[in-house]
């Protein structure tokens, strides 16, 4: 009988105090910059001055509404990116043929800056949600789709063999073994999905927009109101920081099974993990 | 007398070649049947076509001319009467023991406290109690290569295929394997064909021993393997298991040993 499994000792992780002085410090440069400097206000508010902001922003409920509006855009967005990248992903997975079909397509979507193309979707689809939606399905959708290429690929053959020796349908190899075998790479995906979507809806409301995040900092700019753009960088680098924590609590649940960082588990001879693992960690 | 399960009968296959490449033939014209009950080791060199031949008696890869029957039947497609162990244990990583070995039941739509009754008693069969919640990334290769055994006889099939299951285990948990592996069969009786590399193991277990040559293999030797049950791995210290391997290596085109035929002692009659 084989040993049981025995856990090395971790590496010690460090503090959390460490994260907590690193963005003390930080805020401290910026208050002793803008303060020492003599800069004026509408070049670099103190951080005082943007937290001040803030709050009568947030009073007002001036920036409750575009956050609204950006994270709309941004939930919508995300959400037909997955369930366009990831079907077509599995698709071009499965078939050479639809691969070589798409490919062009795909390829031109990649090299063309999301930016360039964000004009063109306005004047089609005009200034409210529908163009800036587009723009986020546009830049998420392509590592959705790669990463569950390379995930469905990835699944080794003899499990291939395993689950049609015995016999299972077309949708039963999906359930049992594509999707959770796919799973950690689409995830990843996932991750790097979830922080393009603001950036993609951002993008859309910089050019033409009614009302959003990127608005309400494009207005504050031009009336030289910076310590209401900082709220606005801000407030998107607080969405997309909730968006990708979010991604990894669902990855986290869903993804039990997998090894997690810095934890080696050791075990009696012959191979510990299949190397399927250690290729669907990213 | 006992019944045919297996009966192929001229089977070839071929695989054609893409593009400019040749027509690669891989097994030529091979018939043999095996009886119900039996334990049969199939030997041959290195990509002679053994792991192909056993995924026609799958039912994974159509034969090029020729047939398979299993159970009076002609194999077309997948079979349920089937098990099967692969080299790895090929356990699906996100899958507990208990998950891996419910997967054949899940898959033939029994149901579920059924299925889970019958896994469980899997588990205990194999001795891998107080596992069941494991995770296959913290199990020894010989303790995944338990599981991938309850795997395939869960769903109670009349023929166990085996492809080299023991290759990649450590010369000692490969011997404790060996006797996991018979007293199974013991129990559970099931018709078991097995790919092997090593002679000893072939030897050792099997009823009857089938030697293939290269590609395309045809069928070298057919050896009965008269060594009385139960099998004792102390066996193949005796002359008359070294006469056997001895036919098996010329089979195989490997060079007889350099050493004088072995006298009998008087402890071979005790021992064999």
């Amino acid at each position: 009988m084989a040993a049981l499994p025995r856990t090395f000792p971790r590496l010690p992780a460090p503090s959390r105090r460490y994260e907590a002085l690193s963005i003390a410090v930080g805020l401290a440069l910026w208050w002793a910059v803008a303060r020492l400097s003599g800069l004026p206000p509408f070049i670099l508010p103190t951080p005082g001055q943007v937290l001040r902001r803030g709050w009568d922003a947030l009073q007002s409920g001036l920036l409750l509404r575009h956050t609204w509006v950006t994270l709309q855009e941004v939930l919508v967005g995300l959400s037909l990116g997955v369930l366009l990248g990831a079907p077509l992903g599995y698709a071009l997975a499965k078939s050479r043929r639809l691969e070589r079909i798409f490919a062009p397509y795909i390829v031109a979507s990649q090299a063309v800056p999301v930016v360039a193309i964000a004009p063109l979707l306005i004047i089609w689809f005009g200034p409210g949600m529908q163009s800036k939606v587009l723009i986020t399905v546009l830049i998420t959708f392509f590592p959705l789709l790669m990463n569950t290429l390379v995930g469905v690929r990835s699944v080794p053959e003899e499990m291939y063999h395993l689950l049609c020796s015995l016999g299972a349908r077309r949708w039963q190899v999906l359930r049992y073994l594509e999707i959770p075998a796919a799973l950690p790479m689409f995830f990843s995906g996932l991750r790097i999905a979830a922080t393009l979507s603001v950036v993609g809806a951002v993008v859309g409301e910089f050019i033409a927009a009614r009302e959003g995040l990127g608005l309400l900092i494009n207005e504050a700019r031009g009336r030289y109101d910076t310590a209401l753009v900082f709220v606005g960088v801000l407030t998107l680098m607080v969405l997309a920081l909730g968006l990708y924590a979010a991604v990894r609590y669902a990855e986290k649940r869903l993804l039990t099974w997998q090894r997690r960082n810095g934890q080696a588990v050791v075990t009696g001879p012959g191979p510990r993990a299949s190397s399927f693992v250690k290729e669907a960690t990213p | 007398m006992p019944s045919t399960l297996l009966d192929i009968r001229h089977l070839t296959v071929v695989y054609a070649g893409e593009g400019r490449a040749p027509d690669l033939p891989v097994l030529d014209d091979l018939s043999f049947a095996v009886d119900e009950g039996a334990f049969v080791a199939i030997l041959g060199p290195s990509g002679c076509g053994k792991s192909t031949l056993l995924r026609v008696l799958a039912g994974l890869l159509p034969p090029t001319r020729g047939q398979v029957w299993l159970a009076g039947r002609p194999v077309q497609g997948p079979q349920r009467q089937v098990g099967m162990v692969f080299q790895n244990a090929n356990l699906l990583p996100w899958r507990t023991v208990l998950g891996n070995i419910l997967l054949p039941l899940q898959v033939q739509g029994v149901p579920e406290a059924q299925a889970r009754r019958r896994a469980y008693d899997m588990v205990r069969l194999v001795g891998l109690e107080g596992f069941e919640d494991t995770l296959p990334r913290d199990l020894s290769g010989g303790m995944a290569q338990r599981v991938a055994l309850a795997r395939a006889l869960v769903h109670n099939p009349r023929l166990l295929l085996l492809d080299e299951p023991f290759a990649n285990l450590d010369a000692l948990t490969r011997e404790s394997m060996w006797g996991e592996l018979l007293r199974l069969w013991h129990t559970q009786r099931q018709t078991v064909l097995m790919v092997t590399h090593s002679i000893t193991e072939a030897l050792l277990l099997a009823d009857r021993v089938l030697v293939l040559g290269p590609r395309p293999a045809r069928l070298r030797l057919d050896l009965r393997v008269p060594l009385p049950r139960p099998r004792h791995e102390a066996m193949r210290f005796t002359p008359r298991f070294g006469h056997l391997a001895e036919e098996v290596r010329a089979a195989l085109g490997l060079r007889r040993a350099p050493r004088p035929a072995p006298q009998p002692l008087p402890w071979d009659t005790i021992a064999g």
